[in-house]
């Protein structure tokens, strides 16, 4: 007996080293895709064990302003949402400026030549708008009627502030790291679920750059002056970082109190200032649209 | 760096130039120089294909294409060694496309005593049922994950068998990135103990490890290099009863046929049977979760498998049975099956003269109910099945009949409830998709003068489909005619008559002929081949709509 235990013994010790065992978090963190995490931007990240520890989680909406460059009514109605943004919900309330549709279509000879048109703006376009007009305004993705998800700009402080009176249902956090010499941005983003979610829950990371100087209609001008060429632009919508509608959270329900981890790391491109370059992110549920958060953090 | 088949090409060309050489002059001085002997098979199954609309049967641009492979294998004493020549010209429709050329992926050498067996190059083999090894070859299917490496097997002592083996399996004409490591232990104690085998015991015990290394190549996943399988088996059996069973475990491996889960796997399977003249039952039952065991974490079909589930559902044989066969579900599923086979004594007044064989068979699998945690990667799941999420149940009973020296029938009832959803789709939680099935199908056979023979057969399916892309009520008739042993001839039509699309009731019709010879079979065939599953041992390819002329010839030596 002893013979072929002894024989067992060796075969199954020699063997059973070959195991490797992968304990959560499973994702690499200390690189996301070729990039190379820095151990400052790991540790400005907060806790994997419990990322929301001491954090008090608010409301947040989300405003997507369609717009358009040779648009001579959107000036007026960026105005409305700047001034809803920075006097009354401030923190609460995070704008993003799509350029898409008709009125965004570059021109040649000299003015309105730069496309702020994005894929992802013309695709939202596609499925929100039943017909090419801008300025309107999608409030947290949610139906301002049945079938139809747009909102005038005089209804976007109502629209909003009805959001916000609904429950939070979840947090978010964003760590951006970004390195001057490569302009490499590593984003992490932490996301808490307050209440349950479905198995549908998704997470859109997209960068938006504010103070853009370009050409800009404006119908509050003098006709002869409506074209300006010295507009500033705010929080342009510039790409998402993980698709127009980002990533799954959970191939299953997301349980009340579950955390998820999404890094991303990308190049910033050039021609972007990143002073003025904003990460926005926010989870929606794919099959309603609606965003059931939003949060902005700046890149440097 | 992964090896390529090619580079082997003068290892191979040594082999068949001593081969034939040996070959040629066996007969004249085997006797006296005993140079061994050589012995082979070959297959080729060519289809010449037609255009033909109404099935939306595929054509190719070179009308006719052929799956071939010749093995020789040579023996002298105790060594022996083969090669495999393959040929696709170009692959039959519904093979991969991988396959598409021809050479010799099969090679190898093998030295074999009582009590050690060594061999390199290729070679199929299995720990257990297969849940945590088996390299096998399905021609049919165009499965072949042959390993290619070293292999050693001990008997170094009475009744106690070690199998230890490393390779890289077959990838078409390329081999796995993933490398294999395995050892298997056999204990027959009723070999070791022969006191045991007096008193009709026979119980083995059984344990299998299987270690793949694959590098991490995902730039944002932190994945297993090493991943490892074991488990352990037993079988007991004295007198007519028999039980045996294994658990196998996998530790995490996220690939992309369990949507990168890192969550371990495991399966069980028990088998039970008693067996005594005239009445035979069989009992097996399954669970796996997360088993699916690859040498590559991408492929999504039937590729690089390093182990087999044994499925727990009856495999068909009647044509329109074959449209909804159960494949396998490696991510979750729980399932059991009872066989029972009576023989009705002869002479009695149930029997009949010569007895009459009823054959009873019934089996259901559930998923699992699996709930994902606190991130994608992770799930809990329940050991109980999901009654509400129901794969497949197949209830059937066949009754079989001598009536006389000349005439004997068979008549069959097959009730399967299918779902579509996760059967076709791999689409776990879908539940709703599902088909009922009934079959009912007779057939005869009767025996005429000089060695002929008649047999037919006449099947419906009948089914409560509600999807639109189901193809409904089918029937069948088939009549064969044989002359043993040289000449077969067939015909038969398959007739969707019930299809929802007026437009798509064809009629599939075939003739077929087969003559054999000696060793060699040629056969002839036209018709059309519907499209469809095919599926062996719950291993399953799918196969395209086509028409044509297929030839195929078989040869041993």
């Amino acid at each position: 007996m002893n013979k072929y235990l002894s024989i067992l013994l060796v075969l199954f010790i020699t063997t059973f080293t070959a195991c490797d065992i992968v304990e959560y978090p499973y994702v690499e963190t200390t690189t996301v895709g070729d990039c190379m995490i820095e151990q400052a931007c790991i540790d400005a990240a907060p806790s994997l064990n419990d990322p929301f520890a001491g954090v008090t989680i608010q409301k947040k909406v989300l405003l997507e302003e369609f717009t358009g460059h040779t648009c001579g009514m959107c000036p007026a109605a960026t105005d409305i949402a700047l001034k809803l943004r920075d006097e009354t919900f401030k923190d609460q309330m995070v704008l993003v400026s799509m350029h898409a549709g008709g009125l965004a279509i570059p021109k040649t000879g000299g003015e309105f030549e730069t496309d702020f048109r994005t894929e992802t703006g013309e695709a939202l376009y596609d499925i929100f708008f039943p017909i090419d007009a801008v300025p309107f305004g999608l409030i947290n993705r949610t139906e301002s009627e049945p079938g139809l998800h747009l909102f005038g700009p005089f209804k976007w402080e109502t629209a909003i502030s009805e959001e916000l009176a609904k429950p939070v249902e979840a947090g978010i956090i964003i760590t951006n790291c970004f390195d001057k010499a490569t302009r490499e941005l590593v984003t992490i983003v932490d996301v808490k679920y307050l209440v349950p979610g479905t198995d549908q829950e998704f997470l859109v990371v997209c960068l938006i750059e504010d103070e853009v100087i370009d050409w800009q209609r404006d119908y509050r001008l003098p006709s002869d002056q409506e074209d300006v060429p010295d507009y500033t632009h705010h929080e342009v919508f510039r790409k998402s970082l993980n698709g127009t509608w980002g990533q799954q959270l959970s191939r299953s329900e997301v349980p009340e109190g579950a955390t998820y981890r999404v890094s991303l790391c990308h190049d910033l491109d050039a021609d972007f200032d990143a002073v003025h370059c904003k990460i926005v992110a926010f989870v929606h549920n794919f099959t309603t649209k609606e965003v059931r958060q939003v949060e902005v953090a700046s890149v440097e | 760096m992964i090896g390529k088949i090619p580079s082997f090409r003068p290892f191979l060309l040594s082999i068949i130039c001593l081969l034939a050489l040996l070959s040629s002059k066996q007969n004249l001085r085997a006797q006296e120089l005993n140079l061994g002997n050589i012995s082979g098979s070959f297959q080729t199954d060519a289809q010449w294909y037609f255009e033909d609309k109404l099935i939306s049967a595929q054509t190719v641009d070179e009308n006719i294409r052929s799956n071939s492979f010749l093995q020789l294998v040579y023996q002298r004493g105790d060594f022996s060694a083969g090669i495999r020549y393959e040929a696709y010209l170009n692959p039959l429709l519904g093979f991969r496309g991988e396959y598409q050329g021809q050479g010799v992926p099969y090679r190898f050498a093998n030295y074999r005593t009582d009590k050690l067996e060594l061999t390199v190059g290729n070679f199929y083999d299995q720990f257990g049922s297969g849940m945590i090894f088996r390299a096998y070859q399905e021609w049919t299917l165009g499965i072949d994950n042959s390993v290619d490496g070293v292999r050693v097997k001990l008997s170094l002592l009475p009744g106690f068998y070690v199998k230890a083996l490393t390779g890289r399996q077959r990838k078409f004409w390329d081999k796995s990135a993933g490398l294999l490591r395995g050892t298997d232990a056999e204990w027959f104690l009723h070999e070791s103990f022969p006191k045991l085998a007096v008193n009709k015991w026979q119980i083995s015990l059984g344990t299998s490890f299987m270690s793949r290394f694959l590098e991490d190549d995902d730039v944002n996943l932190i994945l297993p290099e090493n991943v490892s399988t074991y488990g352990a088996r037993f079988s007991v059996g004295k007198g007519k009863f028999n039980f045996n069973g294994e658990y196998a475990y996998k530790i995490n491996d996220p690939i992309n046929k369990n949507l990168f889960s890192y969550n371990s796997g495991n399966g069980i399977f028990f088998n039970a049977s008693y067996n005594t003249k005239g009445l035979g039952i069989i009992a097996t039952a399954k669970r796996v979760d997360n088993l699916d065991f690859r040498s590559e974490r991408n492929p999504l079909v039937e590729e690089l498998t390093i182990n087999f589930l044994p499925p727990t559902t009856l495999q068909h044989l009647y044509r329109l049975s074959t449209l909804y066969p159960y494949a396998t579900q490696p991510q979750g599923e729980f399932g059991a099956q009872l066989d029972i086979i009576y023989k009705i004594p002869k002479k009695t007044a149930i029997g009949g003269k010569y007895g009459t064989q009823i054959t009873f068979n019934y089996s259901r699998i559930h998923g699992l109910n699996k709930t994902y945690t606190d991130s994608i990667f992770k799930y809990d799941v329940e050991f109980s099945p999901d009654m509400d999420n129901r794969y497949f149940e197949d209830i059937n009973l066949e009754v079989s009949r001598k009536w006389s020296k000349k005439l004997k029938t068979t008549f069959s009832y097959i009730n399967l409830f299918y779902n579509k959803g996760v059967i076709e789709l791999g689409d776990q939680d879908n539940n709703q998709d599902s088909v009922r099935i009934n079959i009912a199908v007779l057939e005869f056979t009767y025996k005429l003068k000089n060695k002929q023979t008649l047999r037919g057969e006449l099947q419906g399916m009948f089914t409560n489909a509600k999807l639109d892309e189901d193809q409904g009520d089918w029937v069948m008739a088939l009549l064969e005619y044989s002359i043993r042993p040289n000449w077969f001839f067939s015909v038969f039509d398959e007739y969707n008559y019930g299809n929802p699309d007026p437009n798509k009731r064809p009629h599939y019709f075939n003739v077929n002929s087969a003559y054999r010879f000696g060793a060699n079979r040629v056969a002839l065939g036209f018709g059309r081949q519907r499209a469809g599953l095919l599926c062996v041992g719950g291993i399953c390819r799918v196969v395209p709509a086509s028409t044509g002329l297929t030839f195929s010839m078989t040869s041993t030596f």
